[in-house]
């Protein structure tokens, strides 16, 4: 496994766009905490940080203070963006996040521990999702089950 | 036969009744102006019969002449009557006979027509049946290669059909969440080709 061991992302975080934003949020902090360290007054306020990263330093037991513990944590985040397995999910509505939770965990929980999901909207499958992995299609639409059942449907419909 | 006899019945009375008349036209020759001149001259001067005896002979002859006639005319009227009734009874009976051929030969006519008929209404009753036979298959035949026609239709664009219609229907309706166990149920089914291909993007 190429992620580092200690590193796991939380539920909250579930698409890399999510990752790219906690990311970007660390580097934030980072930059701003450096600049005080080295004098520089810049007169603003300690940026304010999100539930989601609050909650991956308290269970990751990490003190962003500690200029160590930052670039340690930001180059797990990083490894984690590199190397972290895209699944893409397309739902034929918006989902809710309680819905992509429930998936996340499964992926999680039966492939890798920091799957992250894809969300895209395709309104013609109506019904169900479809995913996709690296190199294979995996169709459960509502389109997909009723063509796989057509000839039976179609009898009893006529 | 009968007819001879009629005939000469009526010569009979036509040569009584011409007798009469002869034998009258006799009498009034003898009777007439030279005769009673001569008779006159007889009684008044030695003739025979006078005045009132001719008188009296003239008035029997006529009487006489006026009861042949009436007698000939009563035979005659007897005779023509007679006739007419046996011409009207041979007639009545010849008119029968022929009516009866007549009517034999039209009983024939109309048994034969009747065969004709029937053999004509039993040929069209089985070809109108033979052809409700070949029509009605011919119906149940393209019936069923619509309804084919239109299964097969309705098949190749059910789903995107379904899909369309529920995506109308339902569209911002579509609960995901309600879909959870369905899509659970479908990546556990496909779970090892899923997290083979996870595990080979790691």
């Amino acid at each position: 496994m190429k992620s580092e061991p200690g590193v796991q992302l939380i539920d909250a975080i579930m698409t890399p766009i999510e990752l790219g934003k906690m990311l970007r949020e660390v580097f934030t902090l980072d930059e701003f905490l450096n600049a005080k360290f080295h004098g520089i007054q810049s007169g603003l306020k300690l940026p304010a940080i999100s539930p989601a990263l609050q909650s991956i330093i308290n269970a990751q037991n990490i003190n962003l203070l500690l200029p160590d513990h930052r670039n340690r944590f930001k180059q797990q985040l990083d490894f984690v963006r590199r190397t972290a397995p895209v699944v893409q999910v397309s739902f034929g509505a918006e989902p809710s996040r309680q819905a992509l939770r429930v998936l996340v965990r499964w992926f999680r929980e039966n492939g890798h521990p920091n799957t992250l999901i894809s969300v895209g909207v395709q309104p013609h499958i109506a019904g169900g999702c479809i995913v996709r992995t690296t190199t294979k299609t995996f169709d459960f639409s509502l389109q997909k089950l009723l063509q796989s059942n057509q000839s039976e449907f179609a009898k009893k419909l006529i | 036969m009968e007819i001879n006899t009629e005939l000469a019945l009526f010569l009979v009375a036509i040569s009584s009744i011409l007798a009469a008349l002869l034998s009258f036209i006799w009498v009034a020759v003898r009777l007439g102006p030279k005769g009673r001149r001569n008779g006159a001259n007889h009684t008044n001067n030695g003739e025979l019969f006078d005045d009132n005896f001719r008188n009296e002979l003239r008035e029997r002859g006529i009487t006489r002449f006026e009861r042949t006639l009436d007698q000939n005319a009563t035979f005659l009227q007897q005779d023509l009557h007679s006739i007419g009734e046996e011409v009207t009874e041979f007639i009545k009976e010849r008119a029968g006979d022929i009516l009866k051929e007549e009517f034999s030969e039209q009983k024939k006519a109309i048994a034969t027509a009747q065969q004709h008929l029937a053999q004509t209404f039993l040929q069209v009753d089985s070809a109108i049946k033979q052809q409700q036979k070949e029509i009605s298959a011919q119906y149940l035949k393209e019936l069923q290669a619509e309804k084919e026609r239109r299964l097969q239709d309705f098949s190749a664009n059910m789903a995107e059909i379904v899909t369309k219609h529920v995506e109308q229907t339902l569209s911002t309706h579509m609960d995901i969440g309600q879909q959870m166990k369905y899509i659970l149920a479908n990546l556990e089914a496909n779970k090892q080709a899923i997290v083979e291909d996870i595990k080979r993007e790691i």
